[in-house]
């Protein structure tokens, strides 16, 4: 499968940071950072050019953690972006693609992402 | 039974597990998820050895090996798992140290464990006492072939006030899920999801406060840590002081850390007559006002009647000043009765030579029961418990464990030269409970989910009732009691307050009748301990009830919330409501920083320490009456614990400065009693203890630095070189 460039995961890691943080908003979740990458904190002198320093956010619904989000850090093979409905079972994995978020073949959108928060929202109001 | 680990033959129990085998061979073998106290389950793979057994013919002989003669070793095709292996007659097994497979298998286990460890170890607080990375460092290749990404998944996130979880950081041992099933039996840890996504979560919404700080104590990573304690230091950096818990009279053994004078930290220490492994939460987690808003130096009321800070001096001229016309036998003396033996004693010496009337301790009931005391031992193995009138829970929250411990068969694990059983193998996951060998009666309690019969009843008659049955239950109860062959008859607070000695002769007769134990539950700490003493009223003294109509008091970390009618010296850790009232206020130090003697619920001496907190220029109460010997112009008897310790020795007959450290039973001969005049109402948790360790503190000693601290220019890229 042909990937899009690193540096355009982590625009489309960032892109999608604000896509979480703008529907935490319309649901009435809260977005909190729940790590920075272990390669920005540890880098000492070492330069650093990603985007963001965020490696993995949550989205918690009663204080619990309802839908966390990670990219992976820059060093590793097999880059992605992950999602995981926290004790839902539900993982998406993620990827680059030259005009935007890739799931699998199919194009991840903010509409894509929004239907899957409605979603997990519905789960947790059961 | 011969074992043979590595070479080495030793002699063991049967039953033993292989990988206390090898322990007690003084060979080591890594291990996660085995835990003293909890059931073996071979979940982390880490404890593996190469083990074989000898074979026996049809004809009984052992099969033998042609070319020695010896009996051939047949070994397993695979390594096993030692904590759930039994070791068996004969049995050769080779750790890490005699065998390559062995060490290649645990290198490797180490490695997945790894995987998908998080990279927090610098700001992971368990960093440093960590289970994994000792491991990783006495086992694993030092070395990660591992390229990909690492699991993600919920970090930081409090299960409750109390305990904060790292889901990323968690091994999957389960030790906290068996932990809390076999313990206290509240099922609200488990794993959620299956694979590389499982995580450990609570579906009720947070952890029932109880017993849930012990999972920090046991996490052999840091996925669950002691939220009161986080951030506040390293393990390394803490004084470690070995003591004992005064906040209820079990007396656990604790470690208390403390680092740069403030108390950060409280862990459980490891007692197998008493706690076994595990302590309270609020014997944990409420240590906050032992660092928070402390006294510090004596405070006297100025002419225009506020309390100002004075020094020792100034204290002591001023209690000599408010002693003035009064006969120094006016002076009451009253005390908590958490305080150690040792202050008891330097309190009845005192009072002796003041020949006041006035003396009490308190919390403290009226009533000496003579029946046979039980042992919190002989609660975990008795054959049936009844709990009269008592909230465990505010009580004696560990005797509830014990209980539990009963319920599920009073299996106590073997002690080895190595310790406590690192595995067990008579205990199993989900464990069978008896819930018919326990009646409780009295109030609704936490208790009664596991009793087989509850009696809802008032537990001041209880007793009563239960000698005379007037319902189907009580007769059930007796039944209980009679059929036993080791009953324990556990009492509380709504039983004990207000009995008399026709109670305690009523109990003895129910004892003798049905050879039962008796353990009644003490008001405090230390109040078993100093019943020994004379430190009730004297004909004619006003008790601690009716402390306002005493011509003049000293009252030692008490808060009656009133003062005396003349004089009023309060000695306490904080500015409290009698405090307040004082006209002088002298610093105590908290049970933390003290030396001396407790006896426990089960009559068990238990040795105090001294931790290093910061207590500015607070005194214990043996040096406080010291003093006030001096500003009342006598010379006390006991101005120290050598002299406290060699008084009780004359006393008492007890050698208290050498308690081992278990500490030791100890019953004594003569009790002192009192009517009370008023009801002890239990109560674990108080509001000073609920201060969050946060709360307290102070950056003011950082910003009013007068020197700038030495700060290097970050290194050129590439290196210095």
């Amino acid at each position: 499968m042909a990937h899009a460039p690193d540096a355009a995961l982590y625009a489309q890691w960032v892109e999608l940071l604000g896509w979480l943080d703008a529907e935490a908003d319309r649901l009435g979740l809260s977005f909190e950072k729940v790590s920075d990458f272990p390669d920005y904190i540890y880098r000492m002198e070492r330069p650093y050019d990603l985007p963001t320093t965020v490696m993995s956010v949550r989205l918690n619904s009663g204080g619990q953690p309802l839908l966390v989000a990670a990219v992976s850090p820059r060093h590793v093979d097999l880059k992605a972006i992950s999602l995981r409905l926290m004790g839902g079972s539900k993982h998406w994995h993620l990827h680059a693609g030259e005009t935007g978020l890739l799931e699998g073949k199919r194009p991840f959108t903010r509409e894509r992402l929004a239907s899957v928060l409605d979603g997990a929202m519905r789960g947790v109001a059961v | 039974m011969k074992v043979h680990v590595d070479g080495i033959e030793i002699d063991l129990p049967a039953g033993t597990s292989a990988i206390d085998a090898v322990f007690a061979a003084g060979q080591d073998v890594p291990y996660f998820c085995a835990n003293s106290y909890l059931s073996p389950v071979g979940a982390c793979r880490m404890c593996l050895v190469e083990s074989g057994s000898p074979r026996k013919e049809k004809d009984g002989t052992f099969t033998l090996d042609e070319a020695t003669g010896q009996p051939k070793i047949f070994w397993f095709p695979k390594p096993m798992a030692s904590c759930t292996m039994q070791a068996t007659e004969g049995m050769h097994i080779r750790t890490a140290k005699s065998s390559e497979v062995v060490a290649k298998a645990q290198a490797g286990m180490m490695e997945f464990t790894l995987l998908n460890h998080p990279l927090d170890c610098p700001t992971c607080d368990k960093g440093g006492a960590c289970e994994l990375q000792d491991r990783a460092f006495e086992y694993g290749y030092g070395a990660s072939r591992f390229g990909f990404d690492r699991r993600h998944a919920d970090k930081h996130y409090p299960l409750s006030d109390f305990v904060i979880l790292d889901q990323e950081r968690c091994i999957h041992c389960k030790r906290c899920v068996r932990y809390f099933e076999e313990v206290p039996g509240q099922e609200v840890l488990d794993f959620i999801e299956r694979g590389g996504h499982t995580f450990i979560d609570t579906q009720e919404g947070g952890l029932p406060t109880g017993f849930s700080g012990n999972i920090t104590d046991i996490c052999p990573v840091g996925a669950l840590l002691d939220n009161v304690a986080r951030f506040r230091g390293r393990n390394w950096e803490y004084d470690h002081t070995p003591t004992t818990c005064t906040l209820c009279p079990v007396g656990c053994s604790i470690t208390v850390d403390a680092r740069n004078g403030r108390l950060e930290r409280i862990v459980a220490r490891e007692n197998r007559e008493v706690n076994e492994a595990w302590i309270c939460d609020a014997g944990r987690f409420g240590h906050g006002f032992a660092s928070a808003e402390r006294l510090t130096t004596p405070l006297i009321r100025n002419e225009d009647g506020k309390l100002v800070e004075a020094t020792w001096d100034e204290a002591i001229t001023a209690i000599n000043q408010g002693m003035v016309g009064r006969d120094m036998g006016e002076l009451g003396l009253y005390l908590n009765a958490d305080s150690t033996l040792e202050e008891g004693i330097a309190l009845e010496s005192l009072a002796e030579l003041t020949g006041t009337r006035h003396v009490d301790h308190w919390p403290r009931y009226e009533v000496n029961i003579s029946a046979p005391a039980a042992t919190l031992t002989d609660v975990a193995t008795a054959d049936a418990v009844v709990v009269i009138g008592a909230d465990l829970g505010e009580e004696a929250p560990i005797l509830e464990l014990r209980i539990l411990e009963m319920l599920r068969g009073g299996l106590l694990p073997p002690e080895f030269a190595h310790g406590t059983a690192i595995a067990d193998l008579r205990l199993i996951e989900r464990p069978v409970r008896k819930p018919e060998k326990l009646a409780v009666i009295g109030g609704e309690s936490r208790l009664w989910a596991h009793a087989g019969t509850k009696v809802p009843a008032n537990g001041a008659n209880a007793l009563s009732r239960l000698n005379s049955p007037d319902t189907d239950e009580l007769r059930g109860v007796m039944k209980l009691l009679e059929a036993a062959e080791k009953p324990v008859i556990v009492l509380g607070a709504d039983a004990l307050n207000g009995a008399s000695g026709s109670f305690a002769s009523m109990l003895s007769a129910l004892a003798a009748r049905t050879g039962a134990k008796v353990m009644a539950i003490p008001a405090a700490a230390n109040s078993k301990g100093l019943a020994a003493l004379n430190l009730v009223p004297r004909s004619g003294g006003v008790n601690y009830a009716n402390l306002a109509q005493a011509p003049a008091a000293f009252i030692s970390r008490l808060d009656p919330g009133v003062r005396a009618k003349g004089l009023t010296v309060v000695h306490d850790t904080h500015l409290t409501e009698t405090a307040r009232l004082a006209d002088v206020v002298l610093p105590a130090v908290t049970n933390y920083e003290k030396r001396g003697t407790v006896q426990n619920l089960e009559g068990r001496l238990l040795g105090l320490t001294q931790a290093a907190i910061s207590a500015g220029e607070a005194s214990d109460l043996i040096r406080t009456l010291a003093a006030l010997a001096e500003a009342l112009g006598v010379r006390a008897k006991v101005r120290g614990l050598k002299s406290a310790q060699t008084l009780a020795a004359e006393r008492l007959g007890i050698k208290l400065d050498s308690v081992p450290e278990r500490g030791v039973i100890h019953t004594f001969t003569r009790l002192y009693t009192a009517p009370t005049g008023r009801a002890h109402t239990p109560q674990l948790w108080t509001e000073r203890m609920l201060v969050r360790a946060a709360d307290g503190v102070s950056t003011a000693h950082i910003a009013g630095l007068s020197q700038t601290l030495p700060v290097f220019p970050a290194a050129q890229p590439g290196g210095d070189d």
